[in-house]
């Protein structure tokens, strides 16, 4: 078994992993949208969706780059970043798409958000994103004692952005692509885990 | 420690992983979240969530309470709670779940949610073609998205139809399927995109004889009708049928002396001689024809398609001595056109839709009369100065009736000169038959009337499949019932009676003429019997009876017919269900647009018989799956051709400008549609909605320039108007910069899309 790294070495490897989750987002996103109309709502919102997605990856990767204990911890430890860059996205989706659907005074017609399904599955996942990066916060995340409890519902959310995508009028495919991988992700959690040798890195309780 | 590694250790710690111990409670993080899954499901089970929204509501009151739990002594009797127990109570919960799935499924909008995904990959396809389907018996027109494209083909059976360049890297290819030989339902189509080959697979679908518009000769002998489809004439007597093959499909035929005239599909006016051969052929722009024995030379009218700069228009010319002498063009589709004998002089009667009108026109070319209808002419019948049409709305003075489809079958007698109504007969009725009260079985969907010698006038109803005599408006009707001869269904569509009483009737929706002499039926199939088509082409079987279910009446006296006049439309609004007023929708070849309806609340096409049951108090008589045979049928049609006058260039330009003004986000090609649904208030947020309205589709653009009036509620009568006058917010396309040069030019382009 590998040596547990230090934290700062630990903490370099996260950051990195980071911003290849978000470059990778980012670069996923521009290519669906770059050169079409509306492409600024439209690529925030592939965004966080991308992003919801790579934040779910990063536990499954951890487990398979276990054998290489550093780079595991620092998978692991850029789930907390990503998906608050994604919440971070998924508002900032929101907003831009207010302004250019609804007008400047979109905030005045806010209950058309509840009156079509890929609407209100938006709606959904947006509040659940921000209830999670919410409830990450260190002082909360810290007090919450079913804290993983709520923070399954990760899953859930990236599953009602995928469907949003897919039921949105201007999606063709890649909401398709998004929605199979969240649920291979999903399916690969519902996977039983080898029971742990001792503590697999610093912290983990 | 460092800071660093203090903090990642505090990251770690807010984040954990595996099955580790709540500090003080001692219950294992998978136990809390077991209890929290099963809490969950038990509180949506018990309040019957039925929404995403619901169960993540339950989840999170779940977590609160199992928080709560933890921080108090609560908490340490998690671990006594059998695992075992906690998924029995989570099975039980699902499957009560489970009973209200599809009222889940169908609040999120998953409901037949393949039907919607399969027509979204088809036009989300690099390089997407649309439709999917060719018909064998007339020109269609396919588009292509093929944005960096510069050449494009696209190749059947061996030949090759090229593409036509609109701009925007949309590509229109004009096909001609006549000369093709398929013997399969799906044929290989190879899409070349600047020479890289595609291949696609089409939906073929063969032509079904569609016998037609009877017309007598002046000796009351022998009739005619058409086929479009199978490119037939058919010269028809008391007994027999002479079946004559033209080489484009025959659209309306009418008798001068012994000779036939028929107009063709592509325009031209021949003349086929007593033994069915080819004397003439004029290249006229004719779509009707009605002509009036004289003792001198038979005076014609004829009607053609004109273009005009604000929507269709209609050409009437009076034909007297061979020559075309008058002309006179007419705004809107003419459907109908008779003579009638006016007080001086014979009287050309032409039925216009979209505004629905009757106008009489003197054999000089003079405009006689005009008067507006409520709703369009269904059908017309003259003789001598009898006059007699069939509408589904009428009143003195008044606005057209609204309510849920308000349909009201009724036939009108009016005179000549003036076109005053002299008399009205609302047929639809109830008989004993019927046992709902309110509802009727007899008088709904008239489609054919003749006006027999004594005055009397011949109906043939559709939609209750019946052909009824009414000897004079006030005297009761009699009944030829063809519910009651046995066999496969007919629905009659035109009626004549011979000389000899032989009373004679088409039914295209079954391919079959229909004698009636001395209370004996005589079926004659000209498309194969049931039984036949059944073992030889059971596709064209479901499709026939597709057909006949579109043309049948519901309890209420409604058919999908009585609005999509010959499957398109009757160009007036109606207030579907009670929600919005809104025009009729054409509904050829609108397969592979799912969702369907304005609000698109049908994600496939067999749910649209729904709408009889929901709206209409559904049907009478069994008649086996209605949905799948009314969704083969709706598959077999096909757009109609769009014939107007563009400006190729100037369209082009347009198609720019339909890039730069962002309608191509939501008309995308190559349906013009994105297929989605959008929230009326961010569409059109100057437009007041009744609070009802929440959705509305997207709806294709193709042919467009045939369809005014325009919107969702038919408020817009031009395209200019569309895009200016009703789009003062500006966001039903970012047109409020745009020239008046600019404007014309995507006009142009909207007009021209096939």
């Amino acid at each position: 078994m590998n040596e547990a790294p230090t934290g700062v070495a630990s903490a370099t490897n996260a950051r990195a992993w980071i911003a290849s989750g978000i470059a990778i987002s980012a670069l996923a996103s521009a290519a669906l949208c770059v050169g079409r109309p509306f492409a600024l709502e439209r690529g925030t919102g592939w965004f966080a969706l991308a992003l919801s997605i790579a934040t779910l990856s990063a536990t499954p990767l951890a487990r398979l780059l276990r054998s290489r204990g550093a780079i595991a911890i620092a998978v692991q430890r850029a789930r907390r970043p990503l998906g608050l860059t994604t919440a971070a996205a998924a508002i900032v989706h929101a907003m831009l798409s207010l302004v250019r659907y609804l007008g400047v005074d979109g905030l005045a017609h806010l209950d058309v958000l509840f009156t079509l399904p890929w609407l209100t599955q938006g709606t959904l996942a947006l509040l659940i994103f921000a209830l999670l990066a919410l409830t990450s916060l260190r002082p909360i995340a810290r007090r919450a004692r079913a804290w993983t409890a709520l923070h399954r519902l990760t899953y859930v959310a990236a599953l009602l952005a995928a469907s949003h995508a897919l039921l949105g009028p201007h999606s063709r495919s890649a909401p398709l692509v998004a929605l199979g991988s969240i649920g291979l992700l999903v399916l690969v959690r519902l996977i039983p885990r080898r029971p742990m040798q001792g503590r697999p890195w610093p912290g983990a309780r | 420690m460092s800071g660093e590694a203090s903090r990642a250790d505090a990251e770690a710690r807010s984040e954990p992983e595996g099955p580790s111990t709540i500090p003080r409670v001692g219950v294992t993080r998978h136990r809390v979240e077991l209890a929290t899954l099963t809490l969950a499901l038990g509180l949506a089970a018990i309040g019957r969530a039925r929404s995403f929204a619901g169960l993540v509501l339950a989840y999170v009151v779940s977590w609160l309470l199992v928080e709560f739990a933890l921080r108090t002594r609560i908490g340490m009797h998690l671990r006594a709670l059998p695992a075992g127990w906690m998924l029995l109570v989570c099975v039980v919960a699902l499957v009560v779940l489970a009973r209200d799935a599809d009222a889940l499924l169908a609040a999120e909008g998953l409901h037949h949610l393949s039907a919607r995904l399969e027509d979204r990959a088809a036009l989300g396809t690099s390089y997407a073609i649309d439709p999917l389907h060719l018909r064998s018996d007339r020109e269609q027109t396919f588009v292509v998205r093929a944005e960096d494209a510069s050449e494009v083909s696209l190749e059947l059976v061996g030949e090759r139809f090229e593409g036509e360049a609109m701009g925007a890297g949309i590509f229109r290819i004009d096909v001609d399927p006549r000369g093709l030989t398929v013997n399969r339902e799906t044929i290989e189509a190879i899409l070349r995109i600047d020479g890289t080959p595609h291949e696609r697979a089409l939906h073929w679908i063969a032509a079904r004889a569609h016998p037609r518009g009877l017309s007598l000769d002046a000796l009351g002998e022998r009739a005619c009708a058409v086929s479009e489809e199978t490119g037939e004439v058919y010269v028809i007597d008391r007994e027999h049928t002479v079946r004559v093959r033209l080489e484009d499909g025959p659209v309306a035929c009418a008798w001068s002396g012994d000779a036939l005239r028929v107009a063709l599909h592509d325009g031209r006016l021949v003349s086929l001689d007593r033994s069915g051969a080819l004397t003439s052929t004029e290249s006229e722009d004719v779509t009707a024809l009605a002509i009036l024995p004289s003792e001198g030379a038979p005076l014609e009218a004829r009607i053609g398609r004109r273009d005009a700069d604000e929507g269709p228009a209609s050409a009437l010319s009076i034909v007297g001595e061979g020559s075309v002498e008058h002309t006179l063009l007419l705004a809107g589709t003419a459907d109908h056109l008779v003579w009638v004998a006016g007080s001086e002089g014979p009287l050309a009667v032409v039925a216009l839709r979209a505004p629905s009108r009757l106008v009489t026109v003197s054999s000089n070319g003079a405009v006689m009369a005009e008067r507006r209808l409520l709703a369009p002419v269904i059908a017309m019948a003259a003789r001598g100065a009898s006059l007699v049409i069939a509408t589904a709305d009428f009143a003195e003075d008044a606005e057209a009736h609204l309510g849920n489809h308000y349909i009201d079958d009724q036939l009108l007698l009016l005179g000549p000169d003036a076109l005053e109504v002299r008399a009205v007969l609302h047929t639809a009725a109830r008989t004993p038959r019927q046992d709902h009260a309110g509802d009727v079985d007899v008088g709904c969907g008239p489609r054919g009337l003749f006006i027999e010698e004594d005055g009397s006038v011949l109906v043939a109803f559709e939609g209750s499949r019946e052909v009824t005599r009414y000897p004079r408006f006030d005297l009761p009707p009699r009944r030829v019932r063809l519910r009651d001869v046995p066999g496969e269904a007919h629905a009659p569509e035109s009626a004549v009676r011979l000389r000899d009483g032989t009373l004679l009737f088409t039914s295209p929706a079954s391919g079959a003429l229909i004698r009636v002499r001395n209370g004996r039926v005589r079926i004659e199939s000209l498309d194969g019997t049931a039984e036949e088509l059944l073992r030889d082409r059971p596709e064209d079987l479901r499709v026939r009876m597709g057909e006949l279910a579109f043309t049948e009446a519901t309890r209420s006296g409604v058919s999908c017919a009585s609005c999509h006049l010959f499957g398109g439309t009757d160009s007036v609004a109606h207030n579907i269900g009670g929600r919005l007023l809104a025009p009729t929708l054409d509904v050829r070849g609108v397969v592979g647009t799912a969702p369907y309806l304005r609000d698109g609340s049908y994600p496939r096409l067999s749910d649209l018989h729904e709408v009889a049951d929901a709206e209409y108090r559904g049907y009478r008589f069994p008649a086996g799956d209605r949905g799948a045979t009314i969704e083969g049928y709706l598959a077999s049609t096909v757009r109609p051709q769009v014939h107007v006058a563009i400006d190729r260039e100037r369209a082009r330009a347009g198609a720019a400008i339909f890039v730069r003004a962002e309608c191509i986000t939501c008309h995308a090609p190559p349906a013009f549609t994105d297929l989605g649904l959008h929230v009326p208030v961010a569409v059109f947020p100057d437009h007041d909605f009744p609070a009802n309205v929440t959705a509305l589709d997207t709806p294709s653009l193709r042919g467009l320039s045939e369809s005014p009036p325009y919107l969702y509620d038919g408020r817009a009568p031009t395209l200019r108007a569309v895009l200016t006058a009703e789009n003062t917010a500006n966001r039903h396309g970012n047109t409020r910069w745009l020239s008046e040069t600019e404007l014309d030019a995507l006009v142009a382009f909207l007009r021209s899309l096939p």
